[in-house]
């Protein structure tokens, strides 16, 4: 399984129902107010401030609190304040079905180390972003699940090396290199980015056949193709995944065959990831558009 | 007498996938598969499934508008979505809100699989 939330993974294992994970889901959205909501009733900020940074929010990594002080709209103080003020009132899922009387507390204590256990295997690793490339956070998270999950889902063993910018026209060794498939999948986030993975046939090969079940090196291009097309899916799907959990909503365009690396237009630049993998060569990358 | 499965995914990769996971459990059929909601509708109207696995992005109608027009079709469809979005987010969210019985994350494991889908008909 993929990263999941505790309520999925209650009502996968019909813990729970799912009347009682929407009442309690309810009962979250009542209890645990936004921080814009907070501020506004603690007088430090207006609807319209809060508002205004909501939208410059959506689909980057930056914090409420963090664009209300650059803005000059709150204090340091305040923003502390409201903070102690959510982490001090928040009611996680699990409290609310206990509240709600859905769950005992020692059928949560089980299900929560089930699933604490479970998802370990997706806490993400330290990834290097060099300084200043936006959705830093996103783009780490994509690193790290394409490392898990080549060996998960493909049984390869996968490492990346330092990472380096790419401006557009600059010498780029990569892009030289003949690989059999280049797919790329929009990530709507503040600047959009691309996330590109290119893979020699070999790995292409490895992948179709750990996800078809059967030996793919018959298979017709176009299902093998399909086949990287919906691992490169599943990664930035549980990215996105992660970052939602981290309040970031970051939208996912379905994955699309390129020819080869694509050259850097106007206003675009990429981080490249030298991707070392078992079976194979591999180069990862993400242009990020002009915002 | 094995269940009907209908899956509804535009990848071919992942519909064998899930084809051959289903089939090894035993007790599952998948006995159509649909490349988009709108194939989904009309296959829903022809091969009246045990269950509906279906993806949540899609092209042509995503799984979240074709759940809907399932469930109008017939209110009891079990409807158990697939996403590589993992249980996170609004459009998860929101497939649970109309209906969804479950929902089940990429990568697949086939106990889960079987958990979820033994717990719905066990449920009734």
């Amino acid at each position: 399984m993929g990263i999941q939330f505790f309520g999925e993974f209650l009502l996968d294992r019909w813990v729970i129902t799912r009347g009682q994970l929407l009442e309690a889901l309810e009962l979250q959205e009542y209890r645990n107010l936004k921080f814009g909501v907070l501020a506004v009733q603690k007088g430090f900020l207006r609807a319209d401030q809060v508002e205004a940074i909501n939208d410059f929010q959506r689909g980057t990594d930056r914090r409420f609190g963090d664009l209300a002080l650059e803005k000059g709209w709150m204090n340091p103080e305040q923003v502390r304040e409201i903070i102690t003020l959510q982490k001090n009132n928040y009611l996680y899922l699990g409290e609310a079905l206990l509240e709600l009387g859905h769950l005992t507390e020692d059928v949560l204590e089980r299900e929560l180390a089930i699933f604490k256990e479970e998802q370990s295997r997706y806490n993400l690793e330290a990834v290097p972003v060099p300084p200043g490339v936006p959705v830093a956070g996103l783009i780490a998270a994509c690193v790290d699940l394409t490392r898990k999950l080549m060996l998960r889902v493909a049984g390869m063993l996968a490492k990346t090396g330092e990472p380096a910018l790419v401006a557009p026209g600059a010498p780029d060794v990569s892009r030289e290199l003949e690989f059999h498939l280049t797919i790329a999948v929009p990530l709507g986030a503040r600047p959009a980015v691309r996330y590109v993975l290119s893979v020699s046939s070999d790995v292409a090969v490895t992948i179709a056949t750990r996800i078809l079940k059967e030996d793919a090196t018959r298979e017709s291009e176009e299902v093998v193709e399909d086949a990287v097309r919906e691992f490169c899916n599943i990664v930035c799907g549980n990215a996105v995944a992660k970052m939602s959990q981290q309040g970031m909503e970051v939208e996912l365009g379905p994955p699309e065959s390129l020819e080869g690396i694509p050259e850097l237009g106007a206003g675009m630049s990429a981080v490249s990831y030298p991707l070392k993998v078992s079976g194979g060569e591999a180069d990862l990358r993400f242009v990020i558009l002009p915002a | 007498m094995a269940r009907k499965v209908l899956l509804v995914d535009d990848s071919v990769a992942i519909a064998r996938q899930l084809t051959k996971l289903l089939t090894d459990l035993g007790d599952y059929e998948v006995v159509a598969h649909a490349k988009n909601g709108a194939e989904a509708v009309k296959l829903f109207k022809t091969v009246a499934p045990d269950v509906v696995l279906m993806d949540i992005v899609m092209p042509m109608m995503d799984g979240i508008q074709s759940l809907r027009t399932l469930l109008r079709l017939d209110p009891a469809a079990r409807v158990v979505m697939v996403s590589s979005l993992g249980g996170v987010g609004a459009k998860v969210e929101e497939a649970i809100r109309l209906g969804a019985r479950a929902v089940i994350s990429k990568p697949f494991e086939s106990d889960r699989i079987r958990a979820v889908l033994d717990g719905l008909f066990a449920q009734e």
